[in-house]
């Protein structure tokens, strides 16, 4: 009697299957389902291996970077330590769908047990947040780096610059009425920006001219690189957004333009910290201090990340002029009323 | 709680999820009324559409109906506005019900078309296709509602202010986990509700017979619903694949930063593949090793969640010594995704599975069929 296995009498596509011969079987079988090996391939080998390789691959000297700095611009300045030092550098970026926040509130949950050494952020507003929650190490455990700036960008096609707002304070001319745009104030460096001029201006005032600018029905976005978009695009006249997304914008031949610095405007710093309890603490010391390099702040004007290599505390130029201490005090009344003026 | 903000999400889900799942059924009943090869490049259209980005697809519109656009003057349509999210997150979300319904109609069988030839048409869109799609289409309907629920950026770049932005703030502004977790219960409620209520709405149809020629099905359902389908399908490929690819191409940037993007992202792009490669294979295989344990319906809770939130959660469980391995490198980026996406393998592997016709499994096993060999002749 042959104990081969009989095949089954019928197949989902209601044709006779073939019966495989025992040696045969497992060919035709790999035939049909080499895809499916493939992909399982793969997946056992990025599951398993992967780790297990880039485990030991990282024996040599290493340090742990988290970098809301745009990749484009952060990973040829990585790339330049490893190769000035030997230290390699384990970047973690920032996603677009989380930004900054997504890093900051990555390094609170891993504050009992620390991943990171060195935390490159590009808004300072955070950094001094998490400053204050000890995240970064006692002595020196940030520093102020080159700074970018909150600017009025403005589509010359369609608002001759004669005829453009001076300042911050101008957006709210009924004229401008749905010819502006802006990212929401709750998020980001448009944040900041309100709740530093909610310092300077005082309570009453600040909260006046919010209630103008949402009624003057500004489009508001979910980030400055879209304000910047919609500008350059001819979707608003004007708006508020980052200096770096203002370049990218001009680079980019968009009939756009930054307009000047005035005494609303705020200046925002890249910073750099080394985290408390970091992993690799000789390691982070040499790349907190090669970040705070010249040669690093220089190349970052130069791909128009930043504005200036040097911080702007002592910028003779206008600018509003913060106290953090008392801005991180604010933070949480400010963010109450913004709340209440621009998501109801 | 921003009741505004919730209503305000409700609704564009809601309305988004009806507009997508009538036009994918529409769409539905022409494809499977194709031969293999045609529905199968008909099918790549549409999974082109589900999976180009969302900032992509607002770009594409904004390029032909905002205030500036090249369309404006002949098609004066208000893009920033309710309307235009519920459009623009049809025109991503479509493709769900379409694959969900032709994966039921696999089970559809020739007897059924035959039995009675006068059937066609209505009748047969309504007393055959409809209860034999009901439980796929239930599905796709909660997918679709949650989808749509958490989408941020399409309605905010469209000034329709919605939940999301809630949660956001918390997480954004005071970096409090738990308090944004609170805020967005109606966003894991709600769809939970949803699933829990179309539970036990699917039909059992096992299959014995082979599937239907496309033939037979386009006689049946007639002329008149093959060629609103066509249409229907058509279009839909057109405006929700082809023309945002076609803007896409059509801009100088594209092909000038395309190649330092690609330099830059090397990385990056083989991490997405990977990464993604590797979790559905995760999925997938616990799917098919547990799919008896009655546990579908918890497994779409980490579906539900944000995924920020549960991104703190894997933090807060695998960031310790003992997990070094696991959690320094990708795997636990392997297993977040698991996670997250288990549910998909899990329901798919005992949907598959329960569809096979228990008679042909136990002759086939009767036969000598080893482990290895059922699920290649079963």
């Amino acid at each position: 009697m042959s104990t081969e296995p009989e095949k089954p009498n019928t197949s989902p596509g209601g044709k006779p299957p073939k019966r495989p011969a025992d040696d045969q079987g497992w060919v035709q079988f790999i035939e049909h389902y080499w895809l499916s090996f493939t992909i399982l391939i793969i997946g056992i080998l990025s599951f398993f291996l992967l780790p297990l390789i880039l485990h030991f691959k990282t024996k040599t000297p290493t340090v742990v970077a988290y970098a809301s700095q745009d990749e484009v611009f952060a990973e040829p300045i990585f790339k330049d330590f490893e190769k000035q030092t030997g230290v390699k550098v384990l970047p973690v970026y920032d996603s677009e769908a989380v930004k900054t926040v997504g890093l900051a509130n990555r390094l609170l949950a891993e504050a009992s047990h620390p991943q990171c050494d060195v935390f490159w952020n590009n808004e300072e507003l955070r950094t001094r947040e998490l400053a204050a929650r000890n995240v970064f190490r006692e002595t020196n455990g940030w520093a102020l780096l080159g700074y970018r700036s909150r600017r009025i960008i403005v589509n010359t096609n369609l608002l001759p610059l004669a005829n453009a707002p001076h300042c911050f304070s101008d957006a709210t001319n009924e004229i401008w009425r749905g010819k502006m745009a802006l990212a929401y104030p709750l998020f980001g460096t448009t944040a900041t920006h309100f709740l530093a001029l909610r310092q300077s201006w005082g309570d009453a005032h600040w909260q006046a001219w919010c209630r103008a600018l949402a009624g003057n029905k500004p489009l508001l976005v979910d980030g400055n690189s879209v304000a910047a978009k919609l500008v350059a695009t001819g979707e608003a006249w004007f708006g508020f957004a980052d200096s770096d997304d203002i370049a990218s914008e001009i680079h980019d031949g968009r009939p756009v333009v930054e307009l000047p610095m005035c005494d609303e405007t705020l200046i925002v710093h890249n910073t750099a910290g080394v985290v408390r309890g970091a992993p690799h603490p000789a390691e982070a010391q040499r790349l907190f201090d090669y970040l705070q390099t010249r040669e690093v702040q220089d190349q970052l004007v130069q791909g128009q990340a930043l504005e200036s290599a040097l911080p702007g505390e002592n910028n003779s130029d206008a600018h509003l002029k913060v106290d953090w201490d008392a801005l991180l005090r604010e933070t949480d009344a400010g963010t109450e009323e913004m709340k209440t003026i621009f998501l109801r | 709680m921003n009741w505004t903000l919730l209503q305000n999400s409700l609704l564009v889900s809601a309305l988004a999820t009806v507009l997508s799942v009538a036009l994918g059924f529409i769409a539905a009943l022409w494809l499977a009324g194709l031969g293999a090869r045609w529905r199968m490049r008909w099918l790549a259209a549409a999974i082109i559409a589900l999976s180009l980005p969302p900032f992509l697809v607002t770009n594409c519109w904004l390029h032909y109906l905002g205030n500036a656009g090249v369309w404006q003057r002949w098609l004066p349509l208000n893009i920033f506005s309710m309307g235009g999210t519920v459009w623009i997150l049809t025109l991503m979300l479509w493709p769900i019900t379409l694959l969900a319904v032709l994966g039921a109609w696999q089970r559809l069988e020739p007897s059924q078309l035959e039995a009675d030839v006068a059937v066609t048409g209505l009748a047969l869109v309504r007393g055959l296709l409809l209860p034999l799609a009901r439980g796929g289409l239930s599905l796709a309907a909660v997918l679709t509602f949650v989808l749509a629920l958490n989408n941020f950026a399409v309605p905010a770049i469209l000034q329709v202010k919605v939940f999301p932005a809630e949660v956001w703030v918390e997480f954004n502004t005071t970096f409090n986990t738990m308090a944004a977790l609170q805020a967005s219960w109606p966003m894991i409620v709600a769809p939970l509700l949803l699933l829990i209520w179309f539970r036990h709405k699917a039909v059992a149809w096992p299959r014995t017979e082979g599937p239907v020629p496309p033939k037979l099905f386009r006689q049946q359902l007639g002329k008149g619903w093959s060629t609103v389908g066509g249409v229907c399908m058509v279009l839909l490929a057109l405006i929700s694949a082809v023309l945002p690819l076609v803007q896409l191409a059509s801009t100088r940037l594209t092909w000038s930063e395309l190649p330092s993007a690609i330099a830059a992202g090397q990385m990056a792009i083989w991490n997405s593949f990977s990464f993604a490669v590797a979790g559905a294979t995760l999925c997938l295989a616990l799917g098919l090793i547990g799919w008896r344990w009655p546990v579908g319906l918890a497994l779409w809770l980490p579906f539900l969640v944000p995924g920020v939130l549960m991104g703190i959660a894997f933090i807060a469980i695998f960031n310790r010594p003992i997990f070094s391995i696991l959690y320094q490198h990708a795997g636990i980026v392997i297993l977040a995704f698991g996670v997250r996406y288990l549910a998909f393998g899990w329901n798919g592997a005992a949907h598959a599975l329960r569809g096979v016709d228990r008679d042909q499994t136990d002759a086939a096993r009767l036969d000598g069929a080893s482990r290895w060999q059922l699920p290649r002749w079963t």
